[in-house]
C-alpha cells in the first residue's frame, strides 16, 4: 500500500542543511497498524505528514497504491489524501466554529456528497460513536475525550483506506487514552490500515508492528506478537 | 455547500467581533462617502442629459478684457439676436431669452379678492423659437401660436399651481394676470401652460413673456447686461468657431460704428465665446446671479476624495484580514487536510468578505444619510440621498463587487498560500505570514500618508480662513448693522429719498454710536468707471477706478485712515473724490500729499481729488486691492452702515428692534431686514467654509479609517510578538519598557508616513493658497503639528495593544511553545 524508497527531508538554512529524515525505507501492507516510536525530534511528525501528503520530501520516491506521489501536482496529491486519508490529531483540530454535527459534515462536503446520503451517513457515524447526543455542542462544549472522539469520527467518516494519526491520545487522561486505543483497535480489526504516532509504549502495544526512528533513520523495526 | 459556507463565515465574523465591527464601519464610512459623491456627480452631470437636439444647442457668452484682465458676463447685447438671425446662415433657431424683474403679479381669485405674489422670479422674455427649440410638453396651448401676442404670457405647470390654486391647465387659459414692473403696470393673458422639465436644466424659467421684435438704437449694441441671455441651434453640424468670429465682427462694426458716432473710444475690449450646452453648466468662468454652476476640478477632486477613502477602508480590510491569519491558520489547515482544495478555501474567505461588505453596505445606508443631513448646506440643492434608486442600486452593487474583489482576494490567497504542514505548527505560521508584514507595513505609511495630508490641509486651510476673517482689513467691520433700502423702494417714486428722513430719525435713537449712507467697504458686486487724468503736457492717464458711494460719515465709522487732505464736503452730487492709495499709485502720483488737487475727468466733468485714505479690501481676499475713488453722490445712497457699541452686544436686539419701528414708518411694515457685517463677509467665504467643512470631514474619516488598520497591525504584532515579551519579560523587562518596544515600531511608520506627507501637502496648499491675493505663509510649525497630532493619535491607538501584551503573564505567553 505504502512504500518509501530512499526519502529525505531537510530543512537549509543558507550555511546549513538540517536533516529531519534520511534515507527512509519502509514498507506498510493494507490492513497493517503501524506504531511510529522515536524521542522527540526523531522525525516521526514529519514522516506522518509525508504519508499523509500535508508534507512533501526533498527526495526520494512514495508510492501509494503503485501511484508515486512524489511525481503529482498538488491537485492531484490532494485528490488522492481526500479519497484515501483520514487525518487525527494530539489537540483535536476541530473547528472551533462548526458543531459537532458541522464539522462531522465538512468533510463529506469537500467530496461532493450529496445532502441526503451525507444526512444519514452522519447520523450514523452519530450512532457508530455514540455522540448523538452531542451533535448540536461546539468543540469547546466537549470534554478532550469527546472532542478526540468527534475527530476520529471526523476521520473515518469518509471510510478512508489509511487513518494517520499524530499521538491521539497525547492530552488526554489515561482513561479517555485506553478508549480511544480501544476505538482504534477496533477500526483496525475491521480493516482500516492506521498509522501512529506516539511516545506511549502502552499505546503501540494496540498495534502489529513498531517502526523506532533515532535522528531521522529507521533505527529497528519490529512486530508486535 | 454555500450554506456551510455562510454559517461558518457569520460564526467566524462574530467570534472576531472587535475586528468585524471595525472592519464593517471603516468600509461603511468609505461607502457612504462613495455614495454621496456619486449622487453629486451623478446630478450636476444630468443636466439635460436627456434633452433632445442638446449637441447642436450653444449659448453665448461675453467676456470684456480690460487692463489684461478678463471678465465673463452671461449674456450679450440685446440686438445681437437680430444681427444674427439677419445676417449669419447655418443657423436652426436663434433663441434670445431676456431675464424680467417685477415686482409682484397680482392674480384675481375666484372669490373676487387678489392673490400677489411679490418678486417672482424665473420670468423671462423670449419668442417662440424658444419652444421650437425646446421639447415641452404643452398641457394647454400649442407652441406655434402661444406667443404671438405681445400680451402672451406661458407658464410651467408648477407656477400655474401656484398662480392658480387648483386649476386644471385648461381653466388657468385665458386668465389674465397683471404685473407690476418697477416702472411700469403689464397685463398679460396666459396663452399656454407647458410640464416643468423634470431633470435637472440650464432652462429654469416657469413664466414666459412674448418679446418684443423691437428696432435698437446703435447703443444697445454696447450695452450688456447678464440678464440678456442668447441661444443658439445650429441647423447641421455645429461649426461654433466660424459662428463665434462671424458673431465677433459682426458686433464689432457695430461698436465701431458706435464710436465713430460718438467720437469716443472704448477702454476695454469685447469677445464672444459659445459654449455648448452640456458645458454650460460647468462654466464656472461665468459669473450669475441665478443659475448654480459646478465646477468640474471640484468634481473630480470629489471623486479623488471618494476613492482615496474608499481604498484607506480597503487597506485597512486587508491588513486585518492579514492580521488574522495566525488565528486562522489552524482552521484553515484542518480543512486542507479535510481535502479542502485551494479554490474552496479563496470561495469561503469570499464569503466572509462579502458579508462583510454586504453589512457595510447596509450599514452604509444610514450612515449616509447622516452625511446627506450633515453636509446639507454644501449638497447642491436638489439632490435627494435616495434619487433614481435603480441606478444608485447598480451603482452600490458593482461598488460592492469592486470592494469585494480589491480588498478580498488578496487575503484569501495567501492564506490558502500558507503550507499546511506549517499551520499546524504555531511558530512556523507566525514566521510564514511574517514576511507579509512588509506589505502591511507599506500600506499603513500609505494610509497614514493620506491622513496626513488631510490634516495638514486643514490646518493651512484654517489658518488662511481665519486670516481673510481676523487679518487687518483696513477698516474696522466690528458691530456693525447693515440695513439695506430694497431696490423695489428706492426705484418706486413714493419712497424716493425717504432713507435722508429714516437717517435723520436713527441718529436720535440711543446705542447707535455712529451711522452712514453708503455701499459698504467689502462687498461681491462693484463697479467701476474710467477716470482720466490730464497730466500737463503729457498723455492723459486713464484708470478705472471702483467707484464707492458714501457720506461724509463713512471714513470714520469704518476708522478709515486719511493719509493725506480731507474727507470729502457733503454734497448732492458727485463734485470731488477721495482716493485710495492703490489709485494714487496707478495714476503715478509721487505720494498721498501729491494727489491732492490734482483733477480728474470723467466723461465731461472735472472733479478734484480732496483726500487719500489708506488702502482696504473692497472685495475678498482673492483680489488684489484695487484702485477705488470714494465720492458722494446721493442719488445712490441706498443702504444704512450703522454702528453699534461693540462693549454692548446685550443691547444690540433692542436698538435693532427700535429702527425697525423708526423703518416701519417710511417704509411697509414687514420689509425691514438687516445682518451683521461680520457675518456678510464671511458669506463670501462660503464656498471655503464648505470647503474647509468637507475637507475637515474628509480628515475624521480618514484618521479613524488610520487607526483601524494601525489597531489591526498593532494587534497582530501584539500577537506575533507574544513569545519574544514573555521571554523580556521573564529576563526583567519592565511593563513601560515592553510597551515602548512595541510602540517603537509604529513611531517609524508615522515618521515615514510624515516624509511623504510633506511635499504633496505643500505642493497642494501651496497651490490652493496661490489663489488668494492675500494669504498666509505656509510655515514649517504646521508640519510639525500634523505629524505631531498623526503619532499622538497613532500612540493612543497603539498602546492600548501594546500594554495589554507587556501585563500578560509570561507563563501565558510561552505556553505555546
Amino acid at each position: 500500500m505504502i512504500q518509501l524508497k530512499s526519502l529525505f527531508k531537510y530543512y537549509s538554512n543558507k550555511f546549513v542543511k538540517t536533516y529531519v529524515l534520511q534515507d527512509i525505507n519502509l514498507q506498510i501492507q493494507q490492513g497493517e497498524f503501524v506504531t511510529i516510536m522515536g524521542p522527540s525530534g526523531s522525525g516521526k511528525s514529519t514522516l506522518l505528514h509525508i504519508i499523509g501528503m500535508l508534507d512533501e520530501p526533498n527526495d526520494g520516491e512514495y508510492h501509494f497504491f503503485d501511484q508515486p506521489v512524489h511525481k503529482l501536482n498538488e491537485k492531484q496529491r490532494s485528490e488522492l489524501h481526500k479519497n484515501y486519508i483520514g487525518f487525527v490529531f494530539q489537540s483535536y483540530h476541530l473547528i472551533d466554529e462548526l458543531t459537532v454535527y458541522e464539522n462531522l459534515e465538512t468533510p463529506l462536503l469537500y467530496q461532493k456528497v450529496k445532502t441526503t446520503e451525507r444526512k444519514s451517513m452522519i447520523a450514523d457515524i452519530l450512532d457508530r460513536f455514540q455522540i448523538v447526543a452531542k451533535k448540536d455542542l461546539f468543540p469547546n462544549q466537549l470534554s478532550g475525550g469527546h472532542q478526540q472522539l468527534v475527530g476520529i469520527a471526523r476521520a473515518v467518516i469518509v471510510n478512508p483506506k489509511l487513518i494517520l494519526a499524530d499521538e491521539p491520545t497525547g492530552n488526554l487522561n489515561s482513561a479517555q487514552g485506553e478508549e480511544i486505543m480501544n476505538l482504534f483497535k477496533k477500526l483496525h480489526q475491521e480493516g482500516t490500515t492506521i498509522i501512529q504516532v506516539t511516545h506511549s509504549e502502552k499505546n503501540a502495544t494496540y498495534g502489529s508492528r513498531i517502526v523506532h526512528l533515532l535522528d531521522g533513520r529507521v533505527d529497528r523495526d519490529v512486530q508486535v506478537s | 455547500m454555500l450554506k456551510n459556507y455562510f454559517k461558518t463565515s457569520l460564526r467566524s465574523l462574530w467570534r472576531n467581533r472587535l475586528f468585524t465591527t471595525l472592519n464593517i464601519f471603516g468600509l461603511a464610512i468609505g461607502i457612504s462617502v462613495c455614495w454621496m459623491v456619486f449622487s453629486i456627480i451623478r446630478y450636476e452631470f444630468s443636466y439635460d442629459k436627456n434633452l433632445s437636439g442638446k449637441e447642436s444647442i450653444y449659448r453665448i457668452v461675453s467676456s470684456f478684457i480690460l487692463d489684461d484682465k478678463e471678465s465673463y458676463n452671461g449674456g450679450v447685447s440685446a440686438p445681437l439676436y437680430q444681427g444674427i438671425q439677419a445676417q449669419i446662415a447655418g443657423m436652426q433657431h436663434v433663441v434670445p431669452f431676456f431675464e424680467q424683474w417685477l415686482s409682484a403679479a397680482v392674480i384675481p381669485k375666484r372669490d373676487g379678492s387678489l392673490l400677489t405674489i411679490e418678486e417672482p422670479e424665473a420670468i423671462a422674455a423670449t419668442d417662440s423659437s424658444y419652444f421650437n427649440m425646446l421639447p415641452y410638453q404643452w398641457l394647454a396651448g400649442n407652441k406655434s401660436t402661444a406667443l404671438t401676442s405681445p400680451e402672451s404670457v406661458v407658464l410651467t405647470e408648477s407656477r400655474m399651481q401656484q398662480y392658480f390654486p387648483g386649476k386644471q391647465p385648461g381653466e388657468a387659459m385665458y386668465q389674465t394676470i397683471t404685473y407690476y414692473g418697477f416702472r411700469d403696470t403689464l397685463q398679460k393673458t396666459v396663452t399656454g401652460i407647458v410640464k416643468d422639465f423634470s431633470e435637472p436644466t440650464e432652462f429654469t424659467a416657469k413664466e414666459f413673456f412674448a418679446l418684443e421684435n423691437k428696432a435698437y438704437d446703435l447703443v444697445a449694441w454696447t450695452n450688456t447686461n447678464g440678464t440678456d441671455k442668447l441661444y443658439l441651434q445650429f441647423a447641421e453640424n455645429p461649426t461654433p468657431d466660424r459662428v463665434t468670429a462671424q458673431i465677433q465682427s459682426l458686433a464689432d462694426n457695430k461698436w465701431k460704428e458706435f464710436a465713430q458716432q460718438r467720437s469716443i473710444s472704448f477702454s476695454s475690449t469685447r469677445r464672444f465665446e459659445l459654449i455648448p450646452l452640456p458645458d454650460v453648466h460647468f462654466a464656472t468662468h461665468v459669473h450669475e446671479r441665478n443659475g448654480r454652476k459646478a465646477s468640474k476640478p471640484v468634481m473630480y477632486g470629489l471623486a479623488g476624495i471618494g476613492l482615496f477613502l474608499l481604498i484607506l477602508a480597503c487597506i485597512n480590510y486587508i491588513n486585518m484580514s492579514i492580521a488574522q491569519i495566525p488565528q486562522r491558520a489552524k482552521e484553515i489547515g484542518v480543512r486542507k487536510t479535510l481535502g479542502g482544495s485551494r479554490g474552496i478555501l479563496i470561495g469561503q474567505f469570499m464569503m466572509e468578505t462579502s458579508l462583510t461588505i454586504l453589512l457595510a453596505v447596509s450599514l452604509a445606508s444610514s450612515i449616509g444619510q447622516l452625511g446627506f443631513w450633515f453636509l446639507q448646506d454644501i449638497i447642491p440643492p436638489g439632490i435627494e440621498p435616495l434619487d433614481n434608486l435603480p441606478e444608485l442600486l447598480f451603482f452600490a452593487s458593482i461598488l460592492a463587487v469592486t470592494i469585494i474583489l480589491l480588498a478580498g482576494l488578496y487575503p484569501a490567497w495567501l492564506i490558502t498560500r500558507v503550507k499546511t504542514v506549517n499551520m499546524f505548527r504555531n511558530v512556523a505560521a507566525k514566521q510564514s505570514i511574517g514576511k507579509k508584514i512588509n506589505l502591511q507595513k507599506a500600506l499603513i505609511v500609505f494610509q497614514f500618508a493620506i491622513a496626513l495630508v488631510f490634516i495638514t490641509a486643514t490646518l493651512i486651510g484654517g489658518q488662511q480662513l481665519h486670516y481673510t476673517l481676523k487679518s487687518d482689513m483696513g477698516f474696522n467691520k466690528d458691530a456693525v448693522a447693515l440695513v439695506d433700502i430694497p431696490w423695489k423702494y428706492r426705484t418706486n417714486k413714493l419712497y424716493e429719498d425717504k432713507q435722508f428722513a429714516l437717517f435723520n430719525e436713527l441718529k436720535s435713537i440711543p446705542g447707535i454710536r455712529d451711522i452712514s449712507l453708503g455701499s459698504v467697504p467689502l462687498q461681491n458686486g462693484y463697479t467701476s468707471s474710467p477716470f482720466v487724468y490730464m497730466k500737463d503736457g503729457k498723455e492723459p492717464v486713464s484708470r478705472q477706478l471702483y467707484k464707492k458711494w458714501v457720506d461724509t460719515a463713512y471714513v470714520s465709522l469704518y476708522d478709515m485712515r486719511l493719509l493725506a487732505g480731507r474727507n470729502l464736503l457733503p454734497s448732492d452730487a458727485t463734485n470731488e473724490v477721495v482716493l485710495n492709495e492703490a489709485a494714487v499709485k496707478a495714476y503715478g502720483f509721487a505720494s498721498p500729499q501729491d494727489a491732492i488737487g490734482k483733477i480728474l475727468k470723467q466723461g465731461d466733468k472735472l472733479i478734484p481729488i480732496v483726500g487719500v485714505i489708506k488702502d482696504f479690501h473692497m472685495q475678498n481676499f482673492y483680489n488684489q486691492i484695487e484702485p477705488a475713488a470714494l465720492m458722494c453722490d446721493k442719488k445712490n445712497l441706498g443702504a444704512f452702515n450703522i454702528k453699534l457699541y461693540r462693549e454692548h452686544p446685550e443691547q444690540w436686539p433692542t436698538v435693532m428692534r427700535s429702527i425697525e419701528k423708526k423703518w416701519n414708518r417710511f417704509y411697509p411694515s414687514g420689509s425691514f431686514r438687516y445682518n451683521f457685517y461680520d457675518d456678510a463677509i464671511r458669506q463670501l467665504y462660503t464656498p471655503e467654509w464648505n470647503l474647509a467643512k468637507l475637507i475637515n470631514l474628509a480628515t475624521a474619516i480618514a484618521i479613524f479609517i488610520s487607526c483601524l488598520g494601525l489597531f489591526g497591525m498593532a494587534t497582530f504584532t501584539a500577537f506575533r510578538r507574544t513569545k519574544e515579551i514573555g521571554i523580556r519579560k521573564v529576563l526583567g523587562a519592565s511593563v513601560p519598557q515592553l510597551a515602548s518596544l512595541l510602540s517603537k515600531e509604529f513611531v517609524k511608520i508615522v515618521l515615514i508616513a510624515n516624509v511623504m506627507a510633506w511635499p504633496i501637502a505643500w505642493y497642494a496648499m501651496n497651490r490652493w493658497l496661490q489663489n488668494f491675493a492675500y494669504r498666509i505663509d505656509i510655515s514649517w510649525w504646521i508640519f510639525a503639528l500634523a505629524g505631531g497630532v498623526a503619532l499622538a493619535i497613532a500612540l493612543l491607538t497603539v498602546s492600548t495593544q501594546a500594554i495589554k501584551v507587556a501585563l500578560t503573564n509570561p507563563v501565558e505567553a510561552l505556553r505555546y511553545e
